[in-house]
This record gives C-alpha cells, structure tokens and sequence, in this order.
C-alpha cells in the first residue's frame, strides 16, 4: 500500500477516517476514504488533483469486479457513508436519495408506501443506490419493468474537476436537456462520482407466487418458459438454474392479489406439477433464489446475451464450448439462463482462473454468437486478461466513448484502464 | 457562409435532383416548424435517400463549415427544426423504407422519415404495435420523435420514445456513420443510444433506427369520466396516481377543448356542457383488465363523475381517441392560431397549477384551453389567439413564461415532451445552472467539436449569470438570426 497515499489522506481526513478495501478478490488492498459531505469528496478529489493520483469510486464495492480490471489506483473513494433518504413522494411515485444508501433501505422505506423499486437485486444490504446504478445492474424483473437506465430521474454528480452537476429531475415524465443520468448509468464510476438519484417507483405486489417446476432435461425446461412467456401471463420472472443435466424452471408472479390469482391458475395449466409458494413466503424465497445464483466471488462469471428467439441456439453452443476438453477439467458451470431476456449465465468455479484460457473461451463464444447479435462478457475476469477479451469491451463507438470520458474527466483521475480498452 | 459552387456541384452529384431544393420553395417550404412564432431561411435544403448519401452530404457540408438542421416532418413545437440562416436543412422525407421487421423478436428497423402511425399499420395484423404514439402521429417521423424523446398518451404506460429505441445508425457532423443498430439488450460500454435520445439534432442525425414492438394486450377497455369541473378530474387523476393504478393511459381535457372537439370533425361523443373528460384506458389480462376498471370507477366517482362508462366496442373506442388526438387541429375553431405550452409538475399538485394556469391566463384576458396526459403530470394549456393582434401576442409570450416559472417553482419541468429547442433555450436556466450547463456542452462537444449540429438550439446562448444580470429576454432570437417574425403563431 502507498504510505505516502495513507497519510496524506489521514492528515486530511483523520487517520482514524482512512479504511482499506481490496478492489478485486486477487488484488492487494488500497487506502479508502468514504465522506459524508459534498465537501468531503471534493476535498478527495482535490487531493487526487494535486497528486496526480488515480481515484476509484465505489459505493460498497460489491460489483467492482462487473466491468474490466480496474487500473492501478492509489485511493478507493467510497460513497457508502453519503446516505439517506432525500425525500419519497408517494403521492408522485418516486424516490431521491444519496448514493451511499442501501437497497434495502432504499426499498424498506418506500414499501411502507407501497412502493416497490426495480430492479430486484442480489444482496440489498450490500448494494448502495449509487453502486446499482452505475454498474447499470438490471435484474429478472427486467421482463415486467423494464431496464434499471429507464427509471433514472435525474442525477446529482461530482466531476474530478469538482464541478458538482445535475441532470433530469424527479419527475417520470422530464425532456429538459440532454438525458445525462443514461451515460452515467453504466458507466461504472468511469466519467464522474454519483451523488444522489431519483427514481421511478413501482407498485409494491399484493400478491405473490414463486413456482418451481424440476424438467426432465433441458428441452422441456426451455419449452416450459415459452409458455409461460406467452400472451397468458405477465411474470416478475423466469429464471431456468442448472445443477449438472438437472434444469429448474422458476417464476415469480407478484402483482394485484385478483391477478396473480387469476395467473396462478393459467400457471398450473402451463406447468403441471409445479411446486408453488404464495404469500408471505414467496418474497424471501425469491431474494434467497436471486443471493443464491450471485454467490460470494467464486471465480469468473460468464454472461452472453443474444436475441431471444435465439437463446435456444446460444445455450448449446455455450454448453458444448465448455464442455470441450480444456475447459473441463478446470470450469464447473452453475447456469442460469433468463429466456425471456435472453440473457445466460456461467459461474465459471474458482478453479476457472487461468486468463489465456479465459480469453480463448470468450473469444470463441463471441465469434460463434456474433451472428445471432451476440455478446459476451466475463465478469469477475482474473487479472492478465487481453483487454479485448474483457468484460463488455465495446466495438462501435469507441472513439466517441473516449471523447465522452475526456471531456467529463480530462485528467483521467477516474481509472483511464478501467472500461475502456 | 454561402456553399461554394463545387460542393454545391458535389452535393447535386451526390442527391441527384429530387435531392437538393433551394430558392423560393425551400425558403417557404422549410421556413419554420409547429412553432411559427420563430422563422428562418436556409441556404440549401438536403432531401437524401439513405444513410450513405447522408453522410456523402454532412461531409460536404463539413468540409464548408456549413451549420446542419435535421428536419423530419416539421411538427416539433419548440423551434427544434426552424432553420439557421446559412445553413442546410437535411430533411428526412424520402427516407421512409422498413428495412428489418423481425416478428420473432419483435423488432423494426426503419429509416428515420418513417411517419410514427406508418409504422403501427405496418405491424398491426402480426398483432404488434409501436407503443409511444404522440397526437400527431399521422404526421410526425419516427426520427423527429428519437430527436424529442417524443411522449404520447400511452407513455403512461409505456414509457416515451427512448424505452422504445433499441438501436440507432447516426451520421455524425462530420459525415462519419455510427452504427449502433445491433438491438442489445444491454450497450457495450456507455449507452451512446440512450443519450442521443432526445439530443435535439444537436448530436447528429439518426439516419436508421431500431424499435421495440409491443405485443397487443389481451383485453382492452377506454373508460369516459365526465365531470362537472376540470377539478374533479384533476383530484381524480392524482388519486389514481396515489393508489399506483396501472392503467396505460390517462388523459383530461376540458370544457373549451370538448367543445371545439365536438364541433369538428374529429367528433368523439364527448358530452356537451361537461366541465372536464377524463379519458382513461385500461390494459391487460382480462383480470387485471376488470379489477382496474373497477378502481377507477369507483375514484372517479368518489371525485364527483356525473357519469363513467365505457366505450362500446372497437369503433367507440378509436372515436374517442381520434377526439384526443384531434384536440390540437380541433382549436383552429376558436381562434386563428394556438399556443401550446408543455410542462410537467408533480402529479400530487395537479389541480393547483392547472387552476393557477387558468388565472394566468384569465389575468391577460386570454383564452385558455387544457387538453393533456394528466397521468404523466405533463400539462398543456394552449392559448388560443390571433397572431395578426401584436398585442396579443405579447400576453400569450408572457402568459407562457409566466405558466413555466410557476410550474418549475412548484417542482417541475420546462418540458415533458416537446423539448427545448429555440423555444426554451434561456428558460433552460430556470433549471439549470452554469455548472450543469457547461457540462452539457461538454457532452455536446464530445459528438460534435465544431457546434455545427442544429446551433443555437437547446443550450441556452448565454451564461445565466450573465443572463440574469442582464435579466432574461423573452425570447431570444437565435444566434445564426434566423428571423423573428414576431407574432406569428401555429
Ligand atoms: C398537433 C400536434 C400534436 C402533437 N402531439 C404531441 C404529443 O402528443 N407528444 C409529443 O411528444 N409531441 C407532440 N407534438 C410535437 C411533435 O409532433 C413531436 O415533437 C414530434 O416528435 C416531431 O416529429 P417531426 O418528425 O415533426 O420532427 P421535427 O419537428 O422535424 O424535428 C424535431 C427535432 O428533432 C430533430 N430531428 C428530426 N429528425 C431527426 C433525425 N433523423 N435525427 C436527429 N434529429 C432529428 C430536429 O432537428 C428537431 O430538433 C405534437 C405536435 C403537433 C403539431
């Protein structure tokens, strides 16, 4: 660690008030400072100005592993300790609050209004507003409400040059000037810190049921889905998981008590057999279902996405790519597959840590899914991977993707290697 | 900034001649859009056929330094596509071609003069339609909606243009294409898409765009609520919103605007002598359908409706939204010209601003109608007047700026879907400040170093400080002096 960071961080701060944090499982720790004020983060930044020194933003820093290696940095600027509920309107629908505060609470304090948010994350209590958002991590939920970026309001953001911005506003419906909280919603910390967001609510269900169907094989398992992805029903979520051949169909129904009533009978019609839970215990039974399949780190993570009507297609060439020979011996594959999004997953195992084999893979899956438009990532890469091979390494654009970051962060303070190859 | 006569040579070998329109008729033609308040003349008009004559064209033009205005029909409200005097106007109008219809995964790829209805025709017998769906959609191109971020009665549900846009191929000001077409679920790196969504032309222009199609619901039901005052409908409304309802759309128009509606052509069956019609329309399974049904009747009439029925099958029902849609065209009974102004407030302070609008108006001895997606919060009360009355035209100015202080003051927006454009641009410091200004300029920058797309609109010319010092003009005239007609009006 670089002492001469520690400590002028602590002359600044407080020594007491200078933490650490390991930015990715396989990485040594770095100092980490976490304000609470406005004022704080600009005199972090300042520091990081007058030193020259690369600044990494995170909120709790569960999901730093979602995008490329980060480049060396000297400090870890948290928001975590920049918290609390700016204000929920609940006559209006939506929600301010300051980036560092958790999911949980986030979603704890507008249930009491009826209010749900979206996305359902993995890990509420370890996920800040300001970390979801700019991993720009949509959930199953998607199906239903649509992707995370579309119910951004507005931002309150802090560039390295200590400019203090804001875009949108708190309304659902706003086109005054340009629609910034877009770029910065994905954009993994890379373009400025996020301070506070407004979101869009949803109404919080009534009703819910979570059924679970064990498939003979992995046809009938996808078949299910189709149905259940029909004109008949409209679920939270589908979610097939795998353990070794054995393929599980889930769905969430949650919505107005007469409806997912109403949904729960079309759903045994659709999927005899199926084991269902209503009620009370349907919700915490899909918060652990959704912890479960984002376990603790446990190596690379593989996450294609193609055009639905070729999720089929995609499956098998991604189960056939890594049951090749050299992939084996050291992947262990936990799928999951969402159908009607189109979106498949690998938790590739802990033993999956080799970069040039890594590389191989991603590369191969890419060239084969290229034309089903096709994409690739890995999150939770191991260091040395190509940079090509990286997580969402983008194609078209990049030049104005790089011109976008110089101009909001022309020092590069906020991680040049990060994102970007 | 006249063109040289060799582009002038390039761009006639480039569009061939139905491509290329200057003199007389481009100036008439072009001169303004919805918004005839502000007026222009440009130097050539561009009218190219696909993405590569496009870039071919803003090539040229950026080889000339020539400024470049985006036109797709001209129905924008804000000034968005009013010319800039020496530059060229691209418009969109021969670039209508369905390029993809993919039904499985239930996209279009279209060229950006697609007219919006155009494109739900196109899907409606594979039993899809395209969801944002603006009141004049018979008219306005999918291209000028990606320009607004476009909204429509059922983006209450739906969500406005951008949650519909999946991909776009971009001509960037110097004639290079960005192909970002593939429909991803997710972008590769910074959603460049998104945040070209509603840029205005100031970006560059979207040439080819990628939509989601919707699969048509189930079940649907359009209810009428017929109240006695414009502020029952309004209560009715926020309750609606209070009680997270989901129905798709909800819509309120008023007294003056059910009767110049049911004088017109555009009839719908709305009753004479109401004070205010909510119009609500409800979406889904045949349950959710009947449950939501149920709710809204019974707020309405908790709110004081004399009547809540439902329209009597399919002909019914596209009556009474053809009398929505047609509200706008509707107004021309009244008076020679309209003014609409759009903002959104708050859905919990609707009643307030709506009657806080009234007053404005009624204070300048102006004729004020509302007609507008109340579930949204995004409000519209249109000035009807007479623009060869200069003083007239000055109360309704002021009216406006007045009615957009007073909704901004209360929590709400310039704009909910009409966009800045020149319209709006100093009022963007209501907002706005400096800081947050100068960071959009430096996103702008970022597509197009040299400010030659669409100048002079959306960011305001001015610092505010400055401008507050100065205190704000009304409206000011752009800086490539397109020239104000003033008091002339839609
Ligand atoms: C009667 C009436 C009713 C209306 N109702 C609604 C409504 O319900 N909801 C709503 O949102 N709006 C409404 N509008 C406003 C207007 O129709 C919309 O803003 C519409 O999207 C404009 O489309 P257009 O093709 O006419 O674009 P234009 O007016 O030609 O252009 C609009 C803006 O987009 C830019 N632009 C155009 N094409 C492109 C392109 N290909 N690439 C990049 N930029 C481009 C232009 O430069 C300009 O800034 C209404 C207007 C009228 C006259």
């Amino acid at each position: 660690m670089n002492e001469q960071v520690l400590q002028t961080l602590g002359r600044t701060f407080g020594a007491a008030n200078v933490g650490t944090l390991r930015p990715r499982f396989d990485a040594a720790p770095l100092p980490m400072v976490a304000p609470s004020s406005v004022e704080g983060f600009r005199a972090a930044l300042e520091l990081s100005r007058a030193n020259r020194w690369r600044v990494l933003p995170v909120g709790l820093g569960s999901k730093l592993s979602w995008a490329p290696a980060p480049g060396p940095a000297d400090f870890v600027l948290s928001t975590w300790a920049y918290a609390g509920v700016e204000s929920y309107e609940p006559g209006d629908g939506t929600l301010t609050a300051r980036a560092g505060t958790t999911w949980a609470e986030l979603s704890a304090r507008v249930a009491v209004g009826g209010h749900a948010l979206s996305p359902d994350v993995p890990r509420p209590k370890g996920s800040t507003l300001g970390g979801v958002i700019a991993a720009g991590q949509s959930g199953a939920d998607r199906l239903r409400h649509g992707a995370l970026r579309e119910h951004v309001l507005g931002l309150t953001y802090l560039l390295s040059d200590g400019t203090l911005g804001r875009c949108g506003g708190r309304l659902v419906k706003n086109v005054t000037g340009y629609d910034l909280q877009r770029l910065f919603a994905g954009s993994h910390g890379t373009l400025g810190l996020i301070l506070e967001a407004s979101l869009r609510l949803f109404p919080l269900p009534e009703q819910e049921v979570l059924a679970s169907w064990r498939a003979p094989d992995r046809g009938s398992a996808l078949a299910a889905a189709r149905r259940l992805l029909g004109p008949e029903l409209s679920p939270w979520s589908v979610v097939l998981t795998a353990h070794g051949a054995e393929w599980t169909v889930h769905a969430r129904l949650a919505g107005r008590a007469e409806s997912v009533a109403a949904e729960h009978q079309a759903l045994e019609r659709l999927l005899p057999g199926a084991r269902c839970l209503a009620g009370e215990a349907a919700g915490p039974a899909a918060q652990e279902l959704r912890d479960s399949a984002f376990g603790e780190i446990d190596g690379p993570r593989l996450v294609l996405q193609v055009r639905p009507s070729a999720c089929a297609v995609a499956l098998d060439v991604a189960l056939e790519a890594l049951a090749a020979p050299q992939f084996r011996d050291s992947c262990t594959p936990q799928w999951r597959c969402e159908p009607g999004l189109a979106v498949i997953e690998a938790a590739l195992g802990a033993r999956a840590h080799d970069p040039g084999l890594l590389a191989a893979l991603t590369d191969s899956l890419a060239r084969a899914l290229a034309p089903l438009s096709g994409a690739v990532r890995l999150l939770h890469a191991p260091e040395g991977m190509p940079t090509t091979a990286e997580a969402g390494a983008p194609s078209a654009g990049l030049a104005l993707m790089r011109r976008l970051r110089r101009q909001l962060d022309p020092a590069g303070t906020f991680e040049a290697g990060r994102f970007l190859p | 900034m006249a063109l040289s006569a060799a582009a002038r040579r390039e761009l006639d070998r480039i569009l061939g001649p139905r491509g290329v329109v200057d003199g007389a008729v481009a100036s008439l033609a072009y001169e303004s859009d919805g918004l005839a308040l502000i007026r222009g003349t440009p130097e050539i008009v561009l009218l190219p056929r696909d993405t590569a004559q496009c870039a071919a064209a803003l090539g040229v033009l950026a080889a000339e330094g020539v400024p470049v205005v985006g036109r797709g029909a001209g129905t924008g409200l804000s000034g968005g596509a009013t010319p800039v005097s020496g530059g060229a106007l691209v418009g969109m109008a021969r670039m209508r071609d369905v390029l993809e219809l993919n039904l499985q995964d239930r996209f279009a790829r279209v060229q950006a003069g697609m007219v919006n209805v155009d494109l739900t025709n196109l899907c409606a017998k594979h039993g899809l339609f395209y969801a944002p769906d603006p009141s004049s959609q018979q008219a306005c191109t999918i291209g000028g909606n990606v320009g607004e971020n476009s909204g429509g009665p059922h983006c209450f549900k739906y969500g406005a243009t951008t949650r519909h846009v999946l991909g776009l191929v971009i001509v960037t000001a110097d004639g290079q294409v960005l192909d970002l077409s593939q429909p991803r679920l997710e972008p590769d790196g910074y959603d460049l898409v998104g945040l070209f969504v509603g840029s205005e032309g100031t970006f560059g222009l979207a040439t080819e765009i990628t939509v989601r199609l919707t699969r048509k619901p189930a079940a649907v039901e359009t209810l009428l609520a017929v109240f006695g005052d414009l502020d029952g409908a309004c209560d009715a409304t926020s309750d609606l919103i209070a009680e997270r309802l989901e129905p798709s759309a909800i819509e309120i128009l008023d007294r003056l605007t059910i009767e110049a509606v049911e004088q017109s052509v555009f009839r719908a069956g709305y009753p004479r002598g109401a004070g205010a019609v909510l119009l609500v329309e409800v979406e889904g399974s045949e349950t959710e359908v009947a449950t939501t049904v149920r709710d809204v009747t019974r707020i309405a009439r908790a709110r004081g409706a004399l009547e809540v029925r439902s329209a009597r099958g399919e002909s019914e029902r596209k009556k009474l939204w053809a009398g929505r849609k047609g509200a706008f065209g509707a107004m021309g009974r009244i008076a020679p010209d309209l003014y609409v102004a759009d903002v959104c407030v708050p859905r919990t302070r609707l009643k307030e601003l709506v009657l806080a609008a009234t007053r404005i108006a009624a204070e300048k001895r102006l004729k004020l109608s509302n007609v507008f997606h109340a579930g949204d919060g995004n409000l519209h009360p249109n000035i009807s007047y007479d623009r060869r009355n200069p003083d007239e035209v000055e109360r309704v100015l002021a009216a406006g700026r007045e009615i957009m202080e007073l909704c901004v003051a209360a929590g709400g927006s310039l704009t909910g879907e009409h966009g800045v454009g020149l319209e709006k641009r100093e009022e963007m410091c209501l907002v706005y400040g400096d800081d947050d200004l100068a960071v959009m300029r430096r996103v702008r920058e970022a597509w197009d170093p040299a400010r030659r797309m669409n100048p002079g609109k959306l960011l305001p010319v001015r610092g505010c400080r400055e401008a507050r010092g100065a205190s704000l003009p009304r409206r000011a005239a752009p800086d490539h002096a397109p020239q104000a007609h003033g008091g002339s009006g839609r």
